[in-house]
């Protein structure tokens, strides 16, 4: 045969290979370090260790730059987040390699959007609010501008008129300081949309409002309402949770719908409860009814490290299976079952995320759920919700000059006495309908697309119809941005720094760096925020120092390290000591008994129920609108932002709703028949999915879709469930109810 | 003319013909390839050159690319292939977004590789398809991706010693990339599909069989409508 020279490089490998492939296996074969990705043939520049902002799980990633752009995202196997949540398996499965969802692996496609915003715009001058009639104008004069209307209204009517939201992911000390100097209160950030009814119930029970669940180590899953299999938050929880089922783990999924979750529930064995919207509460009431009445709860635990267990017996004493099974729609036969399982079977997992918390009873629900793993002795062990340690950077935020005026959206007050320090969304919008307890008249969203986020999307438009300023920091315009008088172009999280503390349960540190510079030449949105602060004359640290001195500083203070350090740390992630177990033997809980609380005495001290009693959730099913909807997330899909990323919209382009196949039959309904979702608060249409998956009473879909803004791939596709809810906040912790409505559905 | 393949593909035929040589494998759905443009991964370097020369011909590694020319001389007797464990996957598409990450444009790593050529747009050969059946509330319900046959099995990166592109990503942890015959020994339930998928995919812990007439299954052969890739066949 007639050859051409062979490259060097390819020859070496040849000789390198050559041993590997004599042979079994292919010894050798391995993920791409970031330090090693530089030998081989392929790459031309480097690969970058960041963090992704898909989502907000800032799983690990390395990104790989070619001639200025970003043309791959693969997984960083030095970042935990993508492999496990505890040192030991970070340890034994660190060669086996990180992993990363779909979102992640199509960065690329919204870094390089073409409907990216590249340039300040202002509405222009006699266009309405909404109509996306744009100037374009110079960045220095946009915050020129903005400071002046900013501070003209702190002038004529208190800087508490201004009204600051984020999602939490990026700059947030930055932004909490200029609200501190500025003098507003109204810092808002987006957990109170999310799941601070978990927070809350994990919080008044165990004394932590983030545990993690062991899955991986764990022999049995109790798990209500969370889907970790695509509701994938972490790329670690589909293998975390599969090695448990592997290992001959059973999972119990209590879901309204059949999940990926409760479908592999299904496949390893396992059970699917298909229970009514709303009623976890009520399941694990009754649960803890059998387990009590049985006697199979960890008479040691609840003995030594609880409060309340008397109280609480009396309690669950009249929540029989027999009283659940009408509200909950699962079998008393299954709830004896489930619980006499939960009880003898060690170490368990009992978990709940946004699906019961969701709903205006989700609070208290979450706070029922969470007794049960303190009833089960199941608590910071090995294969079970472990408390996690944490370290992280410490800010030094200017603190408040002044005294705070009182908060416009009611925290710290008597309404949601027990509201999570991100703040109630609701009420915020609420009061700028309202003009109580006063009105607002200026917002600020920093990567924040209020519309879609706060349930209620014609409320949301009103609120925000009744403000003289908006200001709206996005990549895209967005139905928010729409309503701006000023957009200001944002980043990605391939374009800017931050700080991440990575939730698992171990303490670790992420540096998110840049890749490649902002593609435009915008400025990251701690740079805009700085800008702002300087025009508006305040010049003292942090708006005098540059944002990686910032950085450095936190991270000396917090952690005894800067950030040329963590830079060059492998993977530019620091990870700390170990996963620590039984924390409570030596420190107690830390709750204000010290104990496991079944009962909260400081609940008590605020005119509320101390046990987590069951209370109906609202706005439910009627005669004229008898099926419960409700929504959820998805892999390819986060929160409404990922709706004008074309690689992840050729798999998943429209939110179908999904209707259960009996009902669809006597309903008339084929599959993939448009069908018209209505009730007091909208109309819109949408594709049917029949299934055999979802509760014969439940409509539901993807959260986000139903776009009219944000970009030519996101507009007119799919359906929006926020506009069908009326969009309450739960009354303790003030968590935003997207999953209480009902709706009437028919064929088109 | 020796057979190559085991007894589900039939016998391949190489011919020279003026746009260079054309192989064709006969007794199966029908596939014939152009030299210049691919390469067939269940054929071993060795042998397609020994086909080659003696139909007369030379083998010019400029027309395959440096990349796949070292995996191939190396590892004349490795014939890739992946083992996928259904049970653990959740049809989440990482693999098919990985795929196709690697394999899109102008200047991903597929391109680069293959010494800067733009190979066409959309590429990627993974896709995930979901199946139900049963009365509601005992459904049963599987979801699995599946790989097509122009998936090259990333022979740029074997080339480079790193693993596929969706072997790396799967969140599921259900791909072991190997020498076919090696995994095949190794997962001796596995199975092999049809209708246009990898002959090279092995499929362990299906759940049951797979009811095409309830979920048709894609055309054979089948590519995305975004993904064509202008091959020749």
């Amino acid at each position: 045969m007639t050859t051409k020279s062979i490259a060097r490089r390819d020859f070496l490998k040849l000789s390198g290979l050559a041993g590997a492939a004599a042979g079994m296996g292919l010894v050798g074969l391995r993920h791409l370090g970031p330090l090693e990705a530089r030998a081989d043939g392929l790459v031309q520049d480097e690969w970058i260790p960041t963090c992704c902002n898909m989502c907000g799980g800032t799983t690990g990633i390395l990104a790989r730059v070619y001639n200025g752009r970003v043309i791959k995202i693969e997984p960083n196997s030095y970042n935990p987040v993508g492999l496990c949540n505890i040192s030991t398996d970070f340890a034994s499965l660190k060669s086996t390699g990180a992993r990363m969802c779909p979102k992640g692996n199509a960065g690329i496609m919204t870094q390089y959007d073409p409907d990216r915003v590249s340039q300040p715009l202002k509405r222009r001058p006699g266009s309405a609010r909404g109509d996306g009639v744009w100037d374009v104008i110079s960045y220095d004069t946009a915050v020129a501008e903005i400071a002046a209307k900013l501070a003209q209204i702190k002038l004529d009517f208190g800087p508490e008129k201004v009204v600051w939201f984020t999602e939490d992911n990026t700059a947030v000390p930055m932004q909490q300081s200029l609200c501190n100097v500025f003098g507003t209160p109204n810092f808002l950030q987006h957990s109170n949309l999310c799941d601070v009814a978990r927070k809350f119930g994990f919080e008044k029970t165990l004394g932590n409002g983030r545990p993690l669940a062991d899955f991986r180590n764990s022999k049995y899953m109790l798990i209500f309402g969370w889907n970790p299999l695509s509701a994938t938050k972490w790329a670690h929880l589909p293998r975390i949770v599969l090695d448990g089922l592997a290992n001959g783990a059973k999972l119990v999924l209590v879901d309204p719908r059949c999940s990926e979750t409760a479908q592999k529930a299904l496949q390893y064995g396992g059970q699917w409860l298909a229970i009514k919207p709303g009623t976890d509460g009520a399941l694990a009431l009754a649960l803890a009814n059998v387990i009590i009445t049985e006697n199979l709860y960890d008479a040691e635990f609840v003995a030594n490290w609880t409060v309340g267990f008397s109280q609480f017996s009396a309690l669950v004493a009249t929540k029989t299976p027999e009283w659940a099974e009408p509200i909950t729609g699962i079998a008393a036969a299954t709830i004896r079952q489930v619980a006499r399982e939960l009880a003898a079977t060690k170490p368990a997992v009992v978990d709940a995320w946004s699906g019961p918390g969701q709903h205006m009873n989700g609070a208290e629900g979450s706070r029922a759920i969470a007794a049960l793993a303190g009833l089960i002795g199941q608590v910071d062990k090995p294969g079970t919700l472990v408390l996690p340690g944490r370290k992280g950077p410490h800010f030094t935020v200017p603190p408040f000059v002044g005294t705070p005026p009182p908060r416009v959206d009611r925290q710290n007050s008597t309404q949601y006495p027990f509201a999570h320090s991100s703040g109630v969304y609701v009420e915020a919008r609420e009061a700028m309908i309202t003009g109580l307890p006063y009105q607002p008249k200026a917002a600020v969203f920093v990567m924040q697309n209020f519309i879609f986020s706060v349930p209620n999307t014609a409320k949301s438009l009103q609120a925000l119809n009744n403000l003289e300023l908006i200001v709206s920091v996005d990549t895209h315009l967005s139905e928010t941005a729409l309503m701006a008088d000023y957009v200001i172009p944002g980043t990605t999280y391939l374009e800017r720094y931050e700080l991440l503390p990575q939730w698992v349960t171990f303490p670790v540190v992420a540096l998110r760096q840049p890749v490649v510079p902002p593609l435009f030449g915008q400025k990251p949105e701690y740079e805009f925020v700085k800008d702002l602060a300087l025009a508006l004359g305040y010049n003292s640290y942090p708006f005098n120092v540059t944002y990686e001195k910032f950085m450095d500083d936190a991270l000396i203070s917090g952690l005894g390290f800067g950030l040329a350090e963590l830079k060059a740390m492998p993977g530019a992630t620091w990870i700390g000591e170990e996963t620590k177990y039984n924390k409570y033997l030596t420190a107690g809980f830390a709750t204000p008994s010290g104990k496991f609380e079944f009962y909260s005495q400081q609940m008590l001290n605020k005119g509320l129920n101390a046990l987590p009693d069951y209370v109906p959730t609202e706005d439910g099913p009627t005669t004229t609108y008898p099926l419960y909807i409700i929504n959820w997330k998805e892999a390819l899909h986060t929160h409404s932002r990922t709706m004008n990323n074309r690689w992840l919209m050729q798999f998943h382009g429209e939110n179908e709703l999904w209707i259960n196949i009996n009902k669809a039959q006597t309903l008339g309904i084929g599959d993939g028949d448009m069908v018209t979702v209505e009730n007091q608060y909208g109309t819109a249409q949408a594709r049917a999915k029949v299934t055999r998956r979802i509760h014969t009473d439940v409509v539901g879909m993807v959260h986000g879709f139903g776009h009219w803004g944000a970009g030519q791939i996101a507009q007119g596709k799919g359906i929006n469930d926020g506009q069908f809810v009326p969009g309450k906040a739960e009354r303790i912790c003030g968590m935003a109810a997207h999953k209480d409505g009902a709706v009437r559905v028919f064929k088109t | 003319m020796p057979n190559l393949f085991d007894e589900n593909r039939g016998t391949l035929s190489v011919t020279k013909t003026a746009q260079g040589f054309l192989i064709r494998v006969t007794g199966t759905p029908n596939r014939s390839y152009t030299l210049q443009r691919k390469f067939d991964l269940n054929v071993t370097f060795q042998t397609l050159t020994t086909l080659i020369t003696s139909a007369g011909g030379t083998v010019d590694y400029e027309d395959i690319t440096p990349a796949s020319m070292a995996f191939y001389k190396t590892v004349s007797a490795f014939t890739p292939g992946i083992y996928v464990d259904y049970k653990r996957c959740i049809g989440c598409n990482a693999c098919s977004l990985a795929c196709k990450q690697e394999n899109n444009f102008e200047n991903s790593p597929a391109v680069v590789a293959n010494t800067g050529k733009y190979v066409g747009l959309g590429q990627r050969w993974n896709e995930v398809y979901h199946f139900e059946e049963g009365t509601y509330p005992a459904v049963r319900a599987q979801v699995f991706a599946l790989t097509f046959t122009q998936c090259t099995m990333c022979a740029h990166r074997f080339a480079a010693g790193v693993l596929p592109a969706c072997v790396i990503t799967c969140m599921g942890v259900t791909r072991e990339f190997g020498d076919y015959n090696v995994l095949r020994a190794k997962y001796l339930s596995a199975k092999r599909m049809d209708d246009g998928i990898h002959r090279s995919v092995l499929f362990g812990n299906m759940l049951g069989e797979v009811k095409w007439e309830n979920n048709p299954p894609p055309p054979s052969g089948y590519i995305p409508a975004n993904d064509c890739r202008q091959c020749h066949h």
